[in-house]
């Protein structure tokens, strides 16, 4: 795979699950306080 | 009597429900293709920009007017003043038109899953696609009768809807809880394999390799937005009624955010399957990629399994990896469909009353009658001029309704005081300004570019009186008459807000 194939996957990997995982933490902590 | 409005039994279930309906077969068949033919990698650069200036904006909307009027699509729109409600009607019909013709493809579905049993498909998928479970015929002009293999998937298909859909959000919130991680699962299977597969490498660099020059053209852009568009379920008014089973004073932000996410990062993990499979393909074959790359049907139906017969490992091995295709295919597209058709249920519901399970069933044995067209042997080509035309000037019509009646009648700034007072997340006025000017742009140049394609050359080369029918008076006068009729009806709420 190119340089330039692995740098897309890694920003994508980066910007779409790490996203991902930042909400889901955000939602998780919201329920935390209400509970 | 007026039954208690539907509620999701906990935050989860909506958000799982919601993805569920974002993520489907466009996520696995169009998204990998569009990237590919449109920059590779490149292609991620105006699909970010999409999502951030009109994907996200518009999904807040939907959220937000959900919640807040509590109802679906028509009556949200009625909330603001009772002339909007015909467009929420538009979304709702062009949703219905849609469900006729998915249900169908969900049957084609059934019929290959149930072929990996037989490997019906392992030695020809075309041929067994066209000649066995469609049994195509010559053209639109000739129905042909029915394919029995396709008549008995849309039942499968309806029965499976009508009992998911039967118990309103409760029943839907736990199947979600199966419908959107199984796919995610087979696609990692999937993906897996593919990846220590020969050639497997080499395919996934044509999807993730950028080739920024393509950034110039035009069409790459309006690509991009309109795959961020459709990719969304935005202009169906699910979104919209999904949120209406929120109370009011849910977040709207962080569950957008999630919903976005998750539908993006399944997209993206499906192009890499799908292009290590190909990339394979085109290796053992001796082909180059561009021979083997291809989206939509062709690629799910022959393109797909054919490269599934190839693997290493025997007839057991074919079925077992053909089965979890088809059943990824299956689980991605189910919550997709009864998300639509909850939408129509919903907005028939808030206008005429009646208890959910009576309106589940009478709905879906309409959308089944409807979709008996499809299943006929000229299906195909019926699904492809409806589809053509209801995705434009149906959901992109709604869409570009839905920005501008909150951008320009009812201010933005009032819409997004309602959705950051319950938010953790807060969205400034960059907001109102894409909802205002980007999105409604944005919408009018992929309807406008459409509409100068269909009138200058008829679409898929078909005769023009099957695109007057399927198309012009089909789809679009349809609506039109539709939308106008049931919003001139009287219903339970009457009142501006």
């Amino acid at each position: 795979m190119s340089g330039s194939a692995v740098v897309t996957l890694i920003l994508a990997s980066v910007i779409l699950y790490g996203g991902l995982f930042v909400t889901l933490r955000r939602a998780m902590k919201s329920k935390k306080k209400e509970d | 009597m007026i039954e208690k409005r539907d509620r999701w039994s906990n935050r989860a279930a909506f958000v799982l429900a919601a993805i569920g309906s974002a993520a489907g077969l466009g996520n696995a068949w169009r998204f990998p293709y569009m990237a590919y033919s449109n920059g590779g990698g490149a292609f991620l650069i105006p699909y970010f920009i999409a999502l951030l200036t009109a994907g996200i904006p518009l999904i807040v909307l939907e959220f937000s007017m959900g919640q807040k009027t509590q109802r679906g699509a028509p009556g949200a729109l009625g909330k603001v003043a009772r002339k909007f409600e015909g467009f929420g009607w538009w979304a709702v019909i062009s949703g219905t038109i849609i469900t006729s013709y998915y249900a169908g493809v969900m049957a084609w579905a059934w019929d290959f899953l149930a072929g990996s049993f037989t490997l019906g498909w392992a030695e020809d998928a075309g041929a067994y696609f066209y000649e066995e479970v469609l049994q195509i015929s010559s053209g639109p002009g000739d129905l042909g009768g029915f394919s029995t293999p396709v008549l008995i998937g849309l039942v499968i298909t309806w029965v499976v809807i009508y009992f998911i859909l039967r118990n309103g959000a409760q029943s839907v919130g736990k199947v979600v809880l199966i419908t959107v991680p199984l796919p995610i699962i087979l696609m990692g299977i999937l993906l897996i394999r593919s990846v220590t597969l020969p050639g497997a490498i080499e395919g996934i660099n044509y999807f993730l390799e950028p080739n920024f020059s393509m950034l110039t053209n035009l069409s790459v852009w309006i690509d991009a937005y309109s795959q961020v568009f459709f990719t969304l379920s935005l202009g169906f008014g699910i979104m919209i009624a999904y949120a209406s089973y929120m109370p009011e004073d849910s977040d709207i932000i962080n569950n957008a955010l999630i919903t976005v996410f998750a539908n993006s990062g399944i997209s993206f993990m499906a192009g890499i399957a799908v292009f290590g499979t190909l990339g394979y393909m085109a290796q053992t074959q001796g082909v180059p990629i561009s021979e083997v790359a291809t989206a939509g049907v062709g690629l799910a139906f022959v393109v797909y399994p054919n490269a599934i017969s190839l693997l290493p490992g025997g007839a057991f091995v074919v079925g077992l990896f053909g089965f979890v295709f088809f059943a990824m295919l299956l689980s991605l597209g189910i919550d997709s469909a009864f998300s639509i058709v909850e939408a129509g249920v919903a907005g028939i519901k808030d206008k005429f009353g009646g208890k959910k399970r009576t309106v589940t069933l009478y709905y879906s044995l309409f959308l089944f009658v409807v979709g008996l067209l499809f299943a006929t042997r000229a299906g195909l080509y019926w699904l492809d001029i409806v589809d053509h035309y209801v995705n434009t000037y149906g959901l992109v019509v709604a869409g570009l309704a839905e920005s501008i009646i909150i951008g320009w009648y009812y201010k933005p700034k009032e819409l997004r005081g309602y959705f950051n007072s319950v938010s953790e997340y807060q969205f400034g006025s960059w907001w109102d300004v894409m909802i205002k000017y980007v999105t409604p742009i944005v919408l009018v140049v992929l309807l406008v570019s459409e509409l100068f394609k269909d009138i200058t050359a008829n679409y898929g080369g078909y005769e023009f009186k099957y695109l007057l029918y399927g198309g012009w008076i089909g789809v679009i006068g349809l609506l039109i008459v539709a939308s106008f009729v049931l919003s001139r009806q009287r219903g339970l709420d009457d009142t501006d807000v």
